[in-house]
């Protein structure tokens, strides 16, 4: 179970080293554990093996765009628990209308502010254990 | 146009500690010139959608350090490449210019 101040497991998806760097060291600052991965293909493999608590995925990537990566998860009834937030160049709001509205948690606009992130983040993994503490209190009322 | 927006540069040096800032520097100030390296051999190849995913990446790490020129001008040649259109003139010559600009900047910034 992750609640906001407690370290998650975070998985960020993007081809750009230098995003990835930022989006890494931001979020360890805050005691989550990161992994990463370069490209859609490499993301959605470890999304499928990871247990990850939510993942931060790029859209305009080469393999499988992010797109392509969040649908297969949307496919997926376990993957499709997890939630996505979609990062995005300011020119990319198109595509970014096109995933939230598939499915995706929420989205983030490149640069990365920070502060927005970490609120953005926290506010996606509490709403993830709101939905976990539901879905356990149904499955015992079902039993 | 200024070469670097100082405002939005203070902003990621302030989210985070001065060796950090030099380590993305450093990355940028390296991997850039591959990525105009890989635009370039794209147009001989006529591979508008290397050229375009380099260009992408170039007016990313350019608006990550406010380098709004920069930006603006890999925007251009992305859109460009993405229409496949590789008719783009001197646009990248003018780009990589840009970038050396931004590099002594980044380097007095650093």
């Amino acid at each position: 179970m992750v609640v906001s101040s407690e370290p998650a497991r975070l998985l960020i998806v993007d081809d750009n080293k230098i995003n990835r760097m930022i989006l890494s060291r931001t979020l360890e600052q805050q005691n989550h554990i990161v992994e990463t991965a370069n490209d859609g293909k490499e993301g959605l493999e470890k999304i499928r093996t990871g247990s990850f608590d939510l993942v931060l995925l790029d859209i305009e990537m080469p393999e499988m765009n992010g797109f392509e990566v969040l649908e297969a998860c949307l496919k997926d009834v376990e993957l499709r628990q997890i939630p996505i937030i979609m990062t995005s160049a300011m020119d990319e709001l198109d595509a970014v209308v096109k995933c939230v509205e598939l499915g995706a948690e929420d989205y983030l606009t490149k640069p990365v502010n920070p502060i927005l992130l970490r609120a953005r983040v926290n506010a996606s993994l509490e709403k993830k254990r709101l939905r976990d503490e539901i879905g356990r209190a149904s499955c015992r009322e079902r039993v | 146009m200024t070469i670097i927006d100082i405002n939005t540069f203070n902003s990621l040096k302030e989210s985070t500690d001065a060796d950090f800032i030099k380590e993305l520097i450093h990355t940028f100030l390296e991997d850039a010139p591959n990525q105009i390296e890989q635009m370039k051999n794209a147009l001989d190849k006529k591979d508008a959608e290397s050229f375009t995913r380099a260009a992408h990446t170039v007016k990313s790490n350019a608006a990550t350090f406010g380098a709004t020129e920069l930006a603006s001008l890999a925007r251009e040649l992305e859109s460009l490449g993405r229409e496949n259109n590789l008719e783009i003139g001197n646009k990248l010559q003018v780009m990589e210019e840009a970038f050396y600009q931004v590099k002594n900047q980044l380097e007095e910034l650093k």
